[in-house]
């Protein structure tokens, strides 16, 4: 297994960046759905600091991630996809990192707005990026939530490409993924 | 007996009567009695949950305060805060701590501090008071030590009066020997035990009619 990029396959890096963050956003997902709804709590306190604290992880492995994909060029799309799919794709993957990357700001923007700094797991203490103010808050608070939902659909597309590549072309794009091909390529 | 010894008698009660005055007058040394400058005056609280520093602040407190820098012997200090007027950056949580499992307000609305044992310190101490006092909150009293220095008001702009000091200090609480927030809240390691609370004052000595 190597660890830069090849021109077919993605080095063992670029694959964990890829399912941590998945597993990331497995766990911030829940946490934020579930978190919003409760009632104002012990637990509700917790959650919330997981949330944010997990979050600005993410935002730091997001921001390595894309440094990682500067220092190693990804594999170009196969060219047995048709242009107008390449470039689907790619924009897709674009957006996820722009979303990747405003999602958890905009996240900090709104503790700072609401007056609640983010501490990272209790230790470290964010600045504020912003002044407190009720109609900010409230604005982020929506763009945060938007941002979420628009970042579900893409994902929902990245899936979806893959299950028809997967099932449809049957072509195991996924292996590129992958850190064991399950039908090495020769 | 004689008419010398009514005399002498007279003398006796006389001078008691002088003398009790005149002690009298002696251990009721003028007081320095201070009037709180309410709309000048700030209290402060700050807890952590989940390390997260959260404040607050009360709008509605009264004071009376006896303090003389020389004569801390008879210092006095209470402090009554109407618990009603918490105010927190969000107003679910002015809403949370108003209630039975926080400061309980409908049964105990007010938290007063007294103390009658003010001490110097030094200069050289961050605080240069310390007054040893009592605290009554959500029907519980627990020792607590309030630590002040007295500024000039020069920090203060708009006040230029010279008859006005800056009471400055805090203290520590902590919440569980009172009560403050019950059931699932008394859970420390989520919501800290320690409540910072800060004290600042402006207070205006009382012009007392000779």
């Amino acid at each position: 297994m190597k660890l830069l990029n090849s021109k077919t396959h993605f080095g063992i890096i670029a694959i964990l960046f890829h399912w941590i963050t998945l597993a990331f956003l497995l766990v911030l997902y829940p946490i934020g759905y579930v978190m919003t709804d409760m009632a104002i709590s012990p637990d509700k306190l917790e959650l919330y600091s997981w949330h944010k604290s997990i979050g600005f992880i993410l935002l730091i492995l997001v921001i390595l991630r894309l440094s990682w994909r500067i220092i190693s060029s990804p594999p170009p799309l196969p060219n047995s996809n048709p242009l107008l799919y390449r470039a689907i794709a790619l924009t897709i993957h674009l957006l996820l990192y722009v979303c990747l990357i405003v999602l958890p700001i905009s996240g900090w923007l709104m503790s700072s707005a609401a007056g609640f700094k983010v501490v990272v797991f209790r230790t470290f203490e964010l600045p504020d990026l912003i002044h407190t103010s009720d109609v900010l808050r409230i604005i982020l608070q929506e763009i945060h939530f938007i941002i979420g939902i628009v970042m579900l659909s893409l994902i929902s597309a990245h899936i979806f490409a893959f299950l028809y590549h997967q099932f449809y072309k049957r072509d195991n794009i996924i292996n590129r993924i992958l850190p064991f091909f399950r039908n090495p390529s020769r | 007996m004689s008419h010398k010894n009514h005399f002498f008698v007279f003398l006796i009660l006389l001078s008691n009567v002088l003398y009790g005055e005149v002690t009298l007058a002696d251990t009721e040394e003028p007081t320095k009695e201070w009037e709180l400058l309410t709309s000048e005056s700030k209290i402060e609280f700050t807890g952590k949950q989940m390390g997260v520093p959260t404040s607050g602040s009360f709008s509605d407190f009264d004071t009376k305060i006896i303090f003389d820098q020389n004569n801390l012997d008879t210092s006095y200090v209470l402090v009554s805060v109407d618990l009603k007027s918490v105010e927190t950056p969000y107003e679910i949580l002015t809403k949370v701590v108003q209630t039975e499992d926080w400061f309980d307000i409908e049964r105990y609305p007010k938290a007063v501090f007294e103390s009658n044992n003010i001490k110097y310190k030094g200069n050289t101490e961050k605080y240069s008071f310390i007054a040893h006092g009592i605290i009554s909150l959500r029907g519980i009293k627990g020792p607590i030590d309030f630590h002040f220095n007295i500024l000039p008001p020069s920090d203060l702009k708009q006040i230029e009066k010279e008859n006005l000091k800056h009471v400055q200090g805090k203290l520590i609480m902590q919440r569980s020997l009172f009560g403050v927030g019950q059931g699932d809240w008394g859970d420390t390691s989520i919501v800290d035990d320690n409540v910072e609370i800060e004290v600042n004052f402006i207070v205006m000595e009382k012009q007392t009619s000779p």
